[in-house]
Formats: structure tokens, C-alpha cells, sequence
């Protein structure tokens, strides 16, 4: 099935891109995805997108299937459907 | 103890004398240094209840533990205290650059400046000598201006110099201080405290060396904390700066537009640190003994704005992009420009001009107040026409430098339903209706609305919590960022390494080997908490009841109209669980005060009479 991918800040860079299509298997979840991207675009991408040997988002980084935070759905375990938007964003934080 | 030189200068401006004080290493343990110094000596040396322009209000300097050290991003932290004119309660702001390091070498941790001078003066710290220079010929003059004629006059381009600006001088609510030309003790008004005593300046220049205890251990732990400096968790500031926030924020419904009247713009993309990259920046630099590297110097090339240089952060370009909704960027980078060059804070300022247009388009001020200008959503020249107005308290100008609060209540007419600030100070960059444990840390910050004394939009971006609702936990992550923020601004570290470091325990570790005082992770906890409550017994001193810690009324009432956070706000029911349940995490009574057994476990029991009993 279809989905799309947003990349925000500091991944845009890397990616060159702010956005694609991709297909993946039709019970793909978040974790499947992102494991795809990483052997895709390697380690530079995998070290700013998770931790904890792959087992969880990176702290820093957020992922939204369409606009809800995963942290509300399932996690890593959260299922995608067809036509889904999946956004890979920086923290918003301030500081200084 | 190593590190702290265990100074004090006391300066009075009224009679021109100076003498040193000492502090010992229980003091230095307790409070460690930055906000902990900062607060304790501000409570201990202002008299209870006096005006935030009274001679009597000290104004005080403090470096953090490890400023001057090598620890990555902490080598010139310093922090500026004083009863804030705009909140009446704590006022509090932070600075980097270079000055910091340049007052530990001079061989002081605190500075305490109280009177009034007869006449304009700057302050001038070389070494061990100490005086007072008439700065007569630099009132009226910009901070860039004031910095250089300091250098010049004194004949050493290493003195660093904190000045105020025009703003300043003129008790602007928003003035603030600036150093090394881009950094400012910005929030607070604090420069306003200052130009009310006819200082100008603190100028300082130290040459004695900074020892750390245990400089073999802390050469090995630092290399670690610089690799991590260099690693993902910076990614972020090194490349984009702070102002990839715009897209983020916009993608989750959550950036303040036109004056909070929406949480998407449409012209996002024009103001994103993507564009400002591709478009403006022209260096990008960092701080003394810092490996991220994240000042954004961004400058104009071409247009009406040409020549205009400014660092640019989020905060300012949410304030002045956005929040007035305009989409030059160019404009933005002028009205900060103006700003550091003016010594008003551009975070407020942007707040402010946002009221500022809400008022006039729905003809609360009209051409006739604003000498001429259209001051309407989205006009970037009347923005930065009225950068300067409020400075030089022209026109209406000289309403709004009152900041919001005090320029909603003379201009009246239902303005107050509108006027974004708690506590008396600016609202800043998030969009607190659909980030519901980030309004409670606004609505309880001891500073007045702010994000940096607690950092809580975390538990709401990253769904630990849902952001659209509350409940009484709240209260308790709330304040255990606040804890944890109390040590890094006493340290003082800089928050963009947040997530380098592994807890409290690693933080002590760099504590002791820099000190050479013992210190655990959870003794580090509890001095986090110490210092929360005492901030809480200055303000509770200084007249803040639970009716302070609250939120706009446009929080309040109305709901974010689109995007992604549509139909969320923060109703006075959910304020009320929010905050009962943050006062009781706390340990304090249900008007917010703090009880006297929590007041004894903390040690702080010279201060009980403040607090409530039981």
C-alpha cells in the first residue's frame, strides 16, 4: 500500500527532500517503517531517527501519523493504512 | 573550594563606594551558583515589597558553577536578577557570549548593585579594581554604540560589556541587557531596573586564571560530553538553528499567530529556518568553549531592509513573523536588529506589536496613536517603524512599552481579553491551548509566562501525555522539569544539551570534579527543589497569590479556530485541576505557598515566615 512521508528540520537536510511516497506491506507498522528508511538511507539516518538499538525513536525526534503523535496511538507497534501521512520532526524546544 | 572564586561585589551607585563580601562552601553546595545565587541574594538583599525602580532594588550578576570552565556549552553563562518591573515578582534573565567568563576571571561570582547614580555611569570591573565612569556621553547611545566606546575609551577590545539601550533608559517594561553585540539578558526588564539607576554598563575584563579540582578527570569526562555535543541530539541547533521550530510547530497546530488569534501560518514556509538558511545566514558561530555552534548570524542583501544583521532565533522570528503576521523575513531581521540596537527584549516586543495590531484593526488605536503607521497584521514596515516607537516611547509607543498588560489596561475596551502575557511578562512561541502541560508550566513559571524554566512541552510532543487534556499528574512533571531546570540554570548549562546528559548523577559528577565539593545525584535533586521554593517564598513575599498563576483569558476562552489543535482550549476547570494538583506535588497549600514542613525539609527555614504553617 501507499503512504506518505514528511521529513522536517534537520532530516529534510540530509534527505535532500521534505517529502515522498513509498510503499510498504499492508500490516507494515511505525517500527517496519522506520527500519525500512533506515536501511534505505543508512546510518547517518538511523542515528537521528532512533535509539536504543532500533527499539525506540530517537529522544529528539517526533513521529505523527496523520498529525497524532505516536506516543498516543501504539508506539513502534502503531499499524498504517493506506493513504496515512507519517511525519518525521524535530523536537520542538527552546533554550538557550 | 575550586572554581568559585567565593566573591561578592556589592556596588552602591548612590555613594559610589564598593567593598567584597565572601560566601562559603556551604552557601556555594546549597544554591550552587546562576539562578540558586541568584534568587537567594536577590531575596536577602531587596527589601520586602519595594518597587521594581526603587534604588533599593538590587540588580545582581551571577556566573554558574562551571562558567569559565571547559564543560561544552556552559563556558559563559551568566544571569541577571532583580525585582522585574513588568511582573512586580521575580525578575530573572540569562545570558551567554563572552561576558560570563570575563567576570569569574575578574574573580567574582556575584555582583549586587544597588542606589542610583546622580548621573549616567557604567560600571567598570578590572580585576580587583572596582569604579564607577561617567557615562553621560553614552546616554542615549545604542548598545553596539556603547560597547564600542567602552572599548576604546578604556583601550582593551577584550573588555566585555553588558549595556543597556535607549529602551532602557527610557524604562521600557520589555528593556533588557546586552553583550557581545547578538546576546542578551533578555526577558523581564530587567534593563530598564538597570537604566533606572543611571547604569549604563557593567564593563569587565578578568585576567586570573579559573582551577577546576580534578582537571585530569574532567579533561577525560569532557571529551565524552564533547563527542555527544557533536552528536544527534545538537543535530538540530548546528544545522537549522532553533528556527526549524516554525515548520514543526505549524505542522502541529501549535505556533502563536496574529497575536494568539490562530496556531497555523499560512506564510510558515517563509519565515522557516529552511528559508532563513537558504536566504540570510551569512556565519554561523558559538559561545566560549561550545561545540554545537548554533548562533544564526543572518543578514539582508538587498531590499528596503538592506545592511540589517541580527542572530536569529526562533523566538524572535515567531514573535515578529508570525505573531504579526509577516512573511519577509527581511523585516523580521530588521525589528530584532532594532531590538538589540534599542536594548528591548524581541520576544516581548513581538508580543507586544502583535497587541499593538490586534488593537488597531479593530479600531481600539487608530493612525491618529500610531504617528501615521497602518499598523496592521502583516505591514513588516509599520512592525519595524514601531520596534522603535516603543523604544523611544513615541506615540502610542509610549503606551505599549508598558508591555501588554500594562498597555491593555489604558487602552481598555475589552484590549485585556487579548493582551498575552502572564504575571506581567509576554507571552512566548507556543501555543499553550493545545499543549496542556506546557500551560500549566506557564501558568505556575516563577518569571511569568515562559517555556524556559520548565520545558514541558515534551510530555505533550512526544504523546507520553495527551496534550488536549488534563489531569492532576501534571502537576508533578511539571515539577520535576522545573527541579531539573533549577540546576541547569545554576549550573549553568545550556539547555540545547539537554538530552547529552545522563541525569543528575552525571551532573554531580562534573560538579565535584569542577568544585571539588561531594555531591550526589540526589543531593543535586533536592537543591533543585530548594531553589523552586524559594523562588516561590520571593514571589509569595512579593504579593503573588494563586490568582497569579493563570492564563490569558483568550486561553481561556477561546478555541484554537483551525489546524491540527482545532477546538482546543484551556477552560478555568482544567486550570483549577492543573494547578491543585501541581500544588500538592509540591507540598504547598492550595493557594499555592509553600508549607512549613516542606520549607524545613529544604532547609530554608530563615524564610518561614513567609510560608504557610503546617
Amino acid at each position: 500500500m501507499l503512504i506518505k512521508i514528511k521529513y522536517l528540520g534537520p532530516l529534510a537536510l540530509m534527505l535532500n527532500k521534505r517529502e515522498e511516497e513509498l510503499e510498504v506491506s499492508s500490516s507494515a507498522s511505525i517500527d517496519d517503517l522506520l527500519r525500512k528508511l533506515s536501511s534505505l538511507y543508512g546510518e547517518e539516518f538511523e542515528n537521528e531517527v532512533l535509539q536504543d538499538g532500533g527499539e525506540n525513536v530517537r529522544t529528539g525526534t517526533a513521529v505523527t501519523v496523520n498529525g497524532k503523535v505516536i506516543g498516543q496511538l501504539d508506539g513502534m507497534g502503531t499499524r498504517l493504512k493506506m493513504g496515512d501521512t507519517i511525519a518525521l520532526l524535530p523536537l520542538f524546544l527552546g533554550g538557550g | 573550594m575550586h572554581t568559585y572564586t567565593g566573591k561578592i561585589l556589592h556596588v552602591d551607585l548612590s555613594t559610589g563606594r564598593s567593598r567584597t563580601d565572601t560566601f562559603d562552601e556551604e552557601f556555594a553546595k546549597a544554591y550552587i551558583g546562576g539562578t540558586g545565587f541568584g534568587i537567594k541574594t536577590l531575596i536577602d538583599n531587596q527589601k520586602p515589597g519595594v518597587d521594581a525602580f526603587d534604588p533599593e532594588n538590587p540588580l545582581i550578576y551571577v556566573v554558574g558553577a562551571v562558567t569559565g570552565t571547559m564543560i561544552p556549552a556552559a563556558g559563559s553563562k551568566f544571569g541577571v536578577f532583580a525585582k522585574s518591573p513588568a511582573s512586580n515578582l521575580l525578575g530573572e534573565a540569562y545570558s551567554t557570549g563572552r561576558w560570563g567568563a570575563e567576570l569569574r576571571m575578574a574573580g567574582y561570582d556575584i555582583v549586587v548593585i544597588k542606589g542610583k547614580a546622580p548621573h549616567p555611569v557604567y560600571l567598570w570591573i578590572d580585576d580587583e579594581s572596582v569604579q564607577l565612569m561617567d557615562a553621560k556621553h553614552l546616554w542615549g547611545k545604542s548598545t553596539w554604540e556603547t560597547e564600542e566606546m567602552i572599548r576604546n575609551e578604556l583601550g582593551d577590545q577584550l573588555i566585555r560589556v553588558s549595556a543597556i539601550g535607549p529602551g532602557g533608559e527610557n524604562l521600557v517594561k520589555v528593556a533588557c541587557l546586552l553583550n557581545d553585540h547578538f546576546r542578551a539578558a533578555g526577558r523581564t526588564g530587567l534593563g530598564a531596573v538597570a537604566g533606572s539607576k543611571n547604569l549604563k554598563a557593567v564593563a569587565v575584563r578578568g585576567t586570573h586564571d579559573v582551577s577546576v579540582a580534578e582537571p585530569a578527570k574532567l579533561l577525560e569526562l569532557c571529551k565524552d560530553l564533547y563527542e555527544r555535543c557533536k552528536g544527534p541530539a545538537t543535530t538540530k541547533y548546528r544545522t537549522l538553528g532553533t528556527p526549524a521550530n516554525i515548520l514543526t510547530l505549524n505542522a502541529q497546530g501549535a505556533l502563536p499567530t496574529r497575536n494568539y488569534q490562530s496556531a497555523t501560518f499560512e506564510g510558515a514556509e517563509k519565515v522557516s529556518g529552511e528559508y532563513l538558511n537558504e536566504h540570510f545566514v551569512t556565519k554561523i558561530q558559538g559561545c566560549t568553549a561550545c561545540p554545537c555552534r548554533c548562533e544564526h548570524i543572518a543578514e539582508v542583501s538587498e531590499g528596503p531592509f538592506k545592511g540589517a544583521i541580527a542572530r536569529v532565533e526562533y523566538e524572535p522570528t515567531m514573535a515578529f513573523g508570525p505573531y504579526c503576521g509577516v512573511d519577509d523575513l527581511a523585516a523580521v531581521i530588521k525589528a530584532i536588529e532594532y531590538c538589540n540596537l534599542y536594548g528591548i527584549d524581541a520576544i516581548g516586543t513581538g508580543i507586544i506589536v502583535g497587541f499593538g495590531m490586534e488593537c488597531y484593526e479593530k479600531g481600539l488605536i487608530t493612525k491618529g496613536d500610531t504617528g501615521g503607521l497602518e499598523l496592521k497584521f502583516g505591514n513588516g514596515q509599520a512592525m519595524v517603524e514601531m520596534v522603535k516607537k516603543i523604544a523611544l516611547r513615541e506615540d502610542i509607543g509610549d503606551v505599549l512599552a508598558e508591555g501588554v498588560k500594562g498597555a491593555s489596561e489604558k487602552i481598555g475596551n475589552g484590549s485585556q481579553h487579548f493582551a498575552m502575557q502572564i504575571k506581567g511578562v509576554e507571552m512566548t512561541g507556543y501555543e499553550v491551548r493545545g499543549l496542556k502541560t506546557c500551560a500549566l508550566g506557564y501558568a505556575v513559571s516563577r518569571r511569568g509566562a515562559d517555556h524556559q524554566r520548565h520545558g514541558s512541552y515534551t510530555w505533550d510532543q512526544t504523546g507520553k501525555v495527551d496534550r488536549y487534556k488534563v489531569d492532576s499528574g501534571r502537576g508533578k512533571l511539571v515539577m520535576g522539569d522545573e527541579d531539573n531546570y533549577c540546576i541547569f540554570d545554576s549550573m549553568i548549562l545550556c539547555k540545547f544539551t539537554r538530552t547529552i546528559w545522563k541525569g543528575y548523577d552525571e551532573i554531580a559528577k562534573v560538579y565535584s570534579l569542577v568544585t571539588g565539593i561531594p555531591m550526589t545525584g540526589a543531593e543535586l535533586e533536592k537543591t533543585g527543589e530548594r531553589i523552586s521554593n524559594l523562588a516561590r517564598l520571593y514571589n509569595v513575599r512579593e504579593g503573588l497569590t494563586r490568582n497569579g498563576d493563570s492564563l490569558p483569558p483568550r486561553v481561556l476562552k477561546d478555541p484554537i479556530p483551525s489546524g491540527t489543535s482545532k477546538g482546543s482550549f484551556v477552560s478555568e476547570q482544567e486550570l483549577n485541576t492543573l494547578l491543585d494538583g501541581y500544588y500538592d506535588a509540591r507540598g504547598w497549600t492550595r493557594e499555592g505557598v509553600p508549607k512549613k514542613a516542606k520549607i524545613e525539609e529544604l532547609g530554608l527555614s530563615a524564610y518561614a515566615q513567609i510560608g504557610a504553617r503546617g
